[in-house]
């Protein structure tokens, strides 16, 4: 894994010498932050009906970590699913298209420091766009103190699921040569994932049980909710491995398709 | 240093290799010269290990490119078709980490690098993106990448492609430079006169398979008229060499293919005016070799070069 500090230095230095990570971020920031003001909007609407009510209704919505910081983290998580195509896309498709793929297949880079690099770039680019919306709890800090294990744990479910929709995008850039394609497929993808999950519902049928499993965003909740639980975590990290592993065999695939 | 034996390279139907067989070896500027889709790039994007071969066997520097393809990859630099390099990057941030990849660290790394651009004449745009460099100046930078590492097998694909007859005149002098010492270069290209003046030794290549091998003086000398015969003889291959060069009336000897164990292939040249074919066999019977085959060859390089030429401009007017 020598070479794998160069490669992520070359990656980093690309997506911030480009526009396509400050135009991300930026838009990523807009849209999460017209969420975060209706969720603040919500909440004062909901502290009204108390108070009128005499602290008899709804009393239950005031808590924080519910009433504002769940509903942010699932509003994050969901824009996360709009943007991260813009950011995984370029990553091998572009390297095709100009050829510059020669120049690393032919270089002593292994294809694993060569995936690696990429995603752990593709990632601290992600985390610093997540980062990003660390004021909007300052701003409820100004005014409550926060539970901060369901910020921690919110961070935590953010970052996991982040990891594992960069995993899928490089893997699906890594097929096609094209950017709009990568970017076309892997937002398809994201959202089957999503969407298989809406399908099971509520059901108890088994099939039910695996769509409701295979959801990226079932796992989630739990760590909106500032629920830490393994299965989660290991679910976000086999689903990360899974698409990992399939870029390393597409890439290793040019060594015997003669 | 480089060892190519019998590669074959298909894509679905089409034969793209149809077994090439040659070597380079060290302090050697060996240039590919063929028609585009003659199979020049695909045999380098082999050697390279950008891409197996569908057969044959492919050694650098006493390395399998299909064993151990990171052995070789250490020993080659290599400047792909069309120069393609990072247009996001700056200049000096593209070979500090071609520098990082070639394991060159801190104080060297630095000189190494300031040395590579004083070398292709690439210090005055260290500073700028790559994108916003001309198409001379981005050939320069992924020649300086190939350059970085000092290694002892270059790889040039089509290196003066693109550039200005100026440029062109420098590029060259740079390359000439490169094979002092220990150094291998392989070069393409498909102008006949750059090849004979830089090269040692010129493989032409067309439809996949070479159609010819020779220094550049030789294929000069061929021009001027002289007829070779293929001939497929049997018996100890000294001995056979021994006879043919010792015959009267054959100016040159090549040896083809030296792999049969017990056929062996020559070429001979002749003067234009004399068919010695028929004293030829009888004294190869004569003496008690077998003679299995001889063929006059009939492309002379020169009709060589004309199918070339003429296929190229068919090519362009499409």
């Amino acid at each position: 894994m020598k070479n794998l500090t160069p490669v992520y230095l070359k990656e980093m230095r690309s997506y911030f010498s480009s526009p396509i990570a400050y135009l991300a971020i930026t838009m990523f920031l807009l849209i999460a932050s017209i969420f975060f003001i209706l969720i603040v909007k919500q909440y004062s609407a909901v502290s009204f009906e108390v108070i009128r009510s005499n602290f008899q209704l709804k009393i239950d919505q005031l808590n924080i970590g519910e009433g504002m910081l769940a509903h942010l983290y699932s509003n994050i998580a969901v824009i996360v699913l709009f943007m991260m195509p813009a950011l995984t896309m370029k990553s091998f498709s572009d390297e095709k298209k100009t050829g510059t793929i020669e120049l690393m297949f032919t270089y002593p880079i292994k294809d694993s420091e060569l995936v690696w690099g990429k995603q752990l770039a593709i990632f601290t680019v992600y985390a610093v766009m997540i980062a990003c919306t660390l004021p909007y709890e300052l701003i409820i800090l100004y005014f409550k103190p926060l539970p901060l294990g369901i910020v921690f744990s919110g961070y935590l479910g953010l970052l996991l699921l982040g990891f594992a929709f960069i995993s899928l995008g490089l893997f699906v850039s890594s097929l096609t040569e094209n950017q709009i394609i990568a970017a076309v497929g892997t937002f398809g993808a994201l959202m089957m994932f999503w969407v298989i999950g809406l399908v099971a519902g509520d059901s108890t049928m088994p099939i039910a049980e695996i769509l409701r499993y295979l959801s990226i965003f079932s796992h989630f909740e739990s760590f909106a909710m500032g629920v830490i639980d393994t299965r989660d975590i290991v679910y976000y990290l086999s689903f990360s491995l899974l698409f990992i592993f399939g870029t390393l065999r597409v890439l290793e695939s040019r060594r015997y398709r003669a | 240093m480089i060892e190519v034996k019998s590669l074959t390279k298909s894509y679905g139907n089409v034969n793209a290799l149809d077994g090439i067989t040659f070597s380079a070896q060290k302090g050697e500027i060996l240039g590919f010269l063929g028609p585009n889709g003659a199979g020049k790039t695909t045999t380098m994007r082999i050697i390279t290990c950008f891409m197996p071969a569908s057969s044959g066997k492919a050694m650098v520097a006493g390395f399998d490119c299909m064993e151990e393809p990171m052995e070789v990859k250490r020993r080659i630099g290599y400047l792909p078709e069309s120069a393609p390099i990072y247009r996001e990057l700056k200049v000096a941030e593209f070979l500090d980490f071609v520098g990082r990849v070639r394991d060159l660290k801190g104080a060297l790394k630095v000189k190494k690098i300031a040395e590579v651009m004083e070398q292709t004449g690439i210090s005055d745009v260290q500073a700028k993106l790559i994108s916003t460099l001309s198409k001379g100046y981005r050939q320069r930078v992924g020649l300086a990448q190939a350059l970085l590492s000092e290694p002892p097998v270059l790889i040039l694909d089509e290196p003066t492609e693109g550039l200005d007859p100026k440029q062109i005149v420098e590029i060259r002098e740079v390359i000439k430079n490169l094979a002092v010492g220990n150094r291998t270069v392989i070069l393409s290209s498909h102008i006949l006169p750059e090849v004979s003046k830089l090269c040692d030794r010129v493989v032409i290549i067309n439809k996949g398979k070479i159609v010819a091998e020779d220094s550049p003086s030789n294929l000069a000398s061929k021009n001027q008229g002289n007829l070779s015969i293929e001939l497929c003889l049997q018996g100890d291959i000294d001995e056979l060499r021994n006879f043919l060069q010792s015959t009267r009336g054959l100016l040159a000897v090549r040896t083809v293919d030296p792999s049969h164990p017990t056929e062996h292939r020559f070429v001979v040249e002749v003067d234009k005016g004399i068919d010695i074919r028929r004293e030829l066999s009888t004294a190869i019977v004569d003496k008690g070799f077998g003679l299995l085959e001889m063929k006059l060859k009939k492309l002379s390089l020169e009709d060589v070069f004309v199918n070339l030429v003429t296929k190229e401009k068919a090519e362009e007017e499409e």
